[in-house]
């Protein structure tokens, strides 16, 4: 099922969806399954594009926030629609973000978010956030354009196609890009770090 | 073959890839697999998953209902206030009566202002805009259009004016996809490089996208020497008043690069001087500004050809549409496809052209504008 990329996202089918954003606006208990339906995949999704706790926090509120005022207006088109329309809030938060502070920054363990994990062993949740902040420094490497997609794809749970609805693209593009980013990322994590790691 | 095409080019290794991928973010086993190869890495990459703490989940969903329930009373309570005033039985037959015959006089002067010309004219004049309809467009343009923008004006004489002009690239789809430029987000609020804002309207037809955005700033004469400002060129004549304008240019299209282009429009004050706004030979746009000849309007004055003309709304506001652009040699053409939509929004003026689009669909990218954001 798309979206659930190691995610803990609840289940909902597309008539169920329907019909909780048709009441959302005026039924909180509707809202509330919408939220916890998006949080984890929007959380994910704003952590990798922007890093740092605190930043994400902001960000993921305004979401919401916004999604809250212009939920009354969402229409529904088709499938997926409603992530795509919410994801693509985010991606203009967090383009709004960057036009205001540095473009990248290397972000120190403690100011990072925590990490879905099997163990509760402190020495293994800070490995967890190394290899988090890691990925984020190696998807950083690739374009503008492959980033977004790889994190889409990754941590906010899109399919392609919804990813090209919101790039304003065709299916076809992003799957190109999405191939091209991941083999360059893997290219640069083997020459990078397990390379390193064997020297 | 371009490389637009490469990039979109997907082999029987990228087919794989995008299966095992499905299978990949669908398996929450948190296995731990080889990054050696390129599905273990992908595996890896998706075994790692940022996660909130749960106080900042469970407070921001505290938050949003409270937002959500606070959104909902104002309405209820005004919609209590109709029902209340409009059907209290002391009063509403009375009130009926006063509110119908206000609407009805409303209807008839609405009626009538769209109905004639001149009175279009008028309010639009009075909403900061005039149209001016010729046959032909001025020759100092038409001058400008055929030498390039680089001649001088020479037989401006002693007419002062200044005139501003761009041209935006035909094939953008290719320059943006080949370089991959982040491009305005609809729905989003750009920051212009002298602080203002500029709402990029949410909507547009599906296959198209924005592309960039271009300002044109300025009060030439600030500047010293007029025919040096970028963009523009003077027409000689004696010093013109000072002036104060924003122009600013949001560039769309789609893959065939069928633009369409939102031109938005700011005075900072009333100036007694008449800026003329033309849009030519597909990608041309520009202003001329003067001082206004005897009983002419002065503001922001759209140099169209004898064309449809015709009144619409856009926000529950009036507003202009019309077909056509002209051509190089200063010819008004309406068989290319070209539709235009012109409204005052916020204190500004903004002119919505695009090819191949009906007026429906400029009207729906027009109302996507966020009026809080114009603000």
């Amino acid at each position: 099922m798309p979206g659930d990329s190691g995610l803990a996202t609840s289940y909902m089918n597309n008539e169920q969806e329907k019909a909780l954003i048709t009441r959302a606006h005026e039924d909180p208990e509707a809202f509330k399954h919408l939220y916890n339906h998006y949080f984890p995949r929007l959380y994910a999704y704003v952590s990798y594009r922007v890093g740092r706790v605190e930043d994400t926090e902001d960000l993921v509120s305004e979401t919401f926030l916004k999604a809250v005022e212009g939920i009354k207006s969402f229409r529904w088109q088709h499938e997926n629609s409603f992530a795509a329309w919410l994801f693509r809030i985010a991606r203009n938060s967090i383009s709004n973000f960057y036009r205001q502070t540095e473009r990248w920054q290397t972000v120190p363990l403690d100011e990072l978010p925590d990490l879905q994990a099997h163990s509760l062993l402190p020495s293994d949740l800070i490995l967890q956030k190394e290899k988090f902040e890691r990925l984020r420094q190696l998807i950083n490497t690739l374009t503008p354009r492959q980033q977004e997609i790889i994190t889409l794809r990754f941590f906010g749970g899109l399919r392609n196609q919804e990813i090209a609805e919101i790039l304003g693209i065709d299916e076809r593009t992003v799957s190109a890009h999405l191939c091209r980013g991941l083999e360059t990322a893997h290219q640069r994590y083997i020459n990078d770090f397990v390379a390193a790691e064997r020297e | 073959m371009t490389l637009m095409n490469n990039e979109r080019e997907l082999t029987e290794q990228d087919r794989q890839l995008l299966g095992k991928l499905e299978q990949i973010l669908s398996d929450d086993s948190g296995e731990q697999r080889e990054v050696d190869s390129l599905y273990g890495f992908c595996a890896h990459m998706a075994s790692v998953v940022p996660q909130a703490q749960h106080s900042f989940r469970q407070q921001l969903e505290n938050r949003l209902i409270v937002a959500l329930q606070q959104g909902k009373s104002p309405k209820k309570q005004s919609l209590y206030r109709f029902v209340r005033d409009s059907f209290m039985p002391q009063y509403s037959w009375k009130r009926l009566r006063w509110a119908l015959t206000v609407c009805m006089v409303l209807m008839i002067l609405f009626g009538i202002t769209v109905a004639i010309p001149q009175t279009r004219n008028v309010l639009a004049a009075w909403l900061g805009f005039s149209f001016d309809q010729q046959v032909k467009l001025q020759p100092l343009v038409v001058e400008a259009l055929e030498h390039d923008w680089q001649s001088p004006l020479a037989q401006a004489g002693d007419k002062s004016l200044n005139v501003y002009s761009v041209e935006f690239p035909k094939d953008r789809w290719l320059l943006i996809e080949e370089a991959g430029f982040l491009t305005p987000e609809p729905g989003s609020v750009v920051v212009l490089p002298n602080g203002s804002y500029f709402p990029v309207p949410a909507y547009l037809p599906s296959g198209y996208q924005w592309q960039d955005i271009t300002t044109m700033q300025g009060n030439l004469l600030g500047r010293g020497f007029p025919s040096l400002a970028r963009q523009s060129w003077a027409g000689g004549g004696p010093p013109m008043p000072s002036y104060d304008l924003n122009v600013n240019y949001l560039i769309g299209g789609d893959s065939t690069n069928k633009p369409v282009i939102l031109a938005e429009f700011e005075l900072s004050s009333q100036q007694e001087l008449v800026f003329q706004i033309f849009h030519a030979d597909e990608t041309r746009f520009g202003l001329v500004i003067q001082p206004p000849e005897a009983k002419s309007p002065t503001g922001f004055v759209f140099l169209i050809g004898s064309g449809d003309l015709s009144q619409t709304t856009v926000n529950m506001s009036a507003a202009w549409q019309y077909r056509g652009m002209w051509n190089d040699r200063g010819e008004w053409v309406m068989d290319r496809g070209w539709s235009n939509l012109v409204w005052e929004q916020g204190g500004r003026i903004y002119h919505l052209t695009g090819q191949d689009l009906s007026y429906a669909e400029l009207i729906s990218i027009a109302a996507s504008i966020s009026l809080q954001e114009v603000k």
